[in-house]
């Protein structure tokens, strides 16, 4: 990355105008270079010292509400509690690098934020499958490709989680198992894998993926899923 | 921070009363609207509990973090409502506002001090570009729309303000 790259994206963090993309390149920036880190840290103090000039108390009745809000909202785990952390840019850059599948998406570019997810992570309760569904936040994306019947990808970010929904999917025997992937231009990383029913429906819920930004993918994969997509990839979005 | 981050709730409301006029403060200067701005401050505040296990103090003050969250939440808000064009046509009405009504920037403490003479040290380039940012709550885009300055340049003058403002403040990575 050119410094001059480096030194836009630092602007932008200070400016709450970093898309996902460029978060996870500033990132991944300084954990190369400690420097960057540094100067990123300093940019987003030095800003939030100017910007606290501003300070403003709101309406006293702000207070009730959000302490409210608080009360009903889970914390997430921190970053070590969590099973299946999100993949970093490095441990995707260890994995075998996948030139096939850049070929196949083409426009797509591939880091990975979700976590690879266990098949155990597959059966999900019903509720929690709902609630990204049924969340205000909520963004579907439709799967399209060779594969019949419907396929799509629910994403909420107030959930922290997907859910791929499909009916009417192929029935696949023991041996295999669909994996969904995230892609973009340098890779493609699991997101988890899932099996339909014997109607081949499917609404699994899988937790700490966030696909905004990149192609989605799915394949069939060897049962208990594959560290790289085994093309062809049967629907994409 | 470290009660609030074991999910003590009680600690969270001294974290809200500590940070809630710099955070609605900041959403403010960037949305304008104040309704719209307690929606979003709560926003912040909801994301600050729900991530603050997430929270690295190695990486910022918790002040740092929540103001960066707020500029975040609030710049998203912006992108959602209103056009790039509005945004600008609001922020060159406002600025002739702005005179009129001095007091609303409240600037009580020594540290405001600090920063507003640390300000004063920048370059006139630097400085005005840093305002916009920061203080009116402008973004890149309008800031080079108003000022008629290529995007590049302006990105480079936040950038190159706010490296001296941090060695002039001290502060701490």
């Amino acid at each position: 990355m050119t410094t001059e790259r480096i030194h836009e994206l630092i602007a932008l963090a200070a400016l709450g105008e970093l898309t996902e993309s460029d978060e996870l390149e500033l990132d991944e920036a300084a954990r190369v270079d400690p420097a960057v880190g540094s100067e990123l840290a300093q940019a987003l103090a030095s800003a939030a010292a100017i910007q606290a000039l501003s300070a403003e108390e709101p309406p006293a009745g702000l207070r009730g509400s959000v302490l409210a809000a608080v009360g009903r909202t889970p914390q997430e785990p921190s970053t070590e509690e969590r099973l299946s952390p999100p993949v970093r840019l490095d441990d995707v850059r260890r994995r075998r690098r996948w030139p096939a599948i850049t070929a196949a998406v083409a426009a797509a570019a591939v880091l990975i934020v979700g976590g690879v997810v266990l098949v155990s992570n597959q059966v999900s309760a019903p509720d929690g499958v709902a609630a990204v569904v049924d969340a205000s936040d909520a963004q579907e994306r439709t799967l399209d490709g060779e594969l019949s019947g419907t396929l799509s990808v629910v994403y909420s970010e107030s959930e922290g989680a997907i859910v791929v929904e499909g009916d009417g999917l192929p029935a696949l025997d023991e041996s295999q198992t669909y994996q969904l992937w995230l892609v973009d231009d340098t890779g493609a990383a699991s997101a988890g894998v899932f099996r339909p029913d014997a109607d081949g429906a499917v609404a699994a819920r899988f937790d700490g993926v966030d696909p905004t930004g990149f192609v989605l993918g799915v394949t069939a994969e060897p049962a208990g899923g594959s560290d790289s997509p085994t093309l062809p990839i049967l629907a994409s979005a | 921070m470290q009660r609030v981050q074991h999910g003590d709730d009680a600690a969270f409301a001294e974290l809200y009363d500590l940070l809630v006029a710099v955070v609605f403060g900041t959403v403010k200067r960037v949305l304008r609207d104040p309704a719209m701005s307690e929606e979003v401050t709560q926003e912040v505040f909801v994301e600050l509990w729900r991530t603050a296990k997430r929270f690295d103090p190695e990486r910022a003050s918790v002040s740092t973090w929540a103001v960066t969250m707020a500029r975040r939440r609030a710049v998203d808000r912006v992108r959602k409502e209103q056009s790039q064009r509005d945004r600008i046509e609001r922020a060159a009405v406002r600025r002739g506002d702005e005179a009129a009504a001095p007091d609303e920037v409240v600037i009580a403490s020594l540290d405001a001090q600090r920063v507003e003479r640390a300000l004063a040290e920048l370059s006139d380039d630097q400085r005005q570009v840093i305002e916009m940012a920061f203080i009116d709550g402008d973004s890149h885009a309008a800031i080079a729309e108003l000022l008629d300055l290529p995007l590049g340049t302006v990105k480079g003058r936040v950038r190159g303000g706010l490296k001296k403002l941090a060695g002039r403040l001290g502060v701490e990575p």
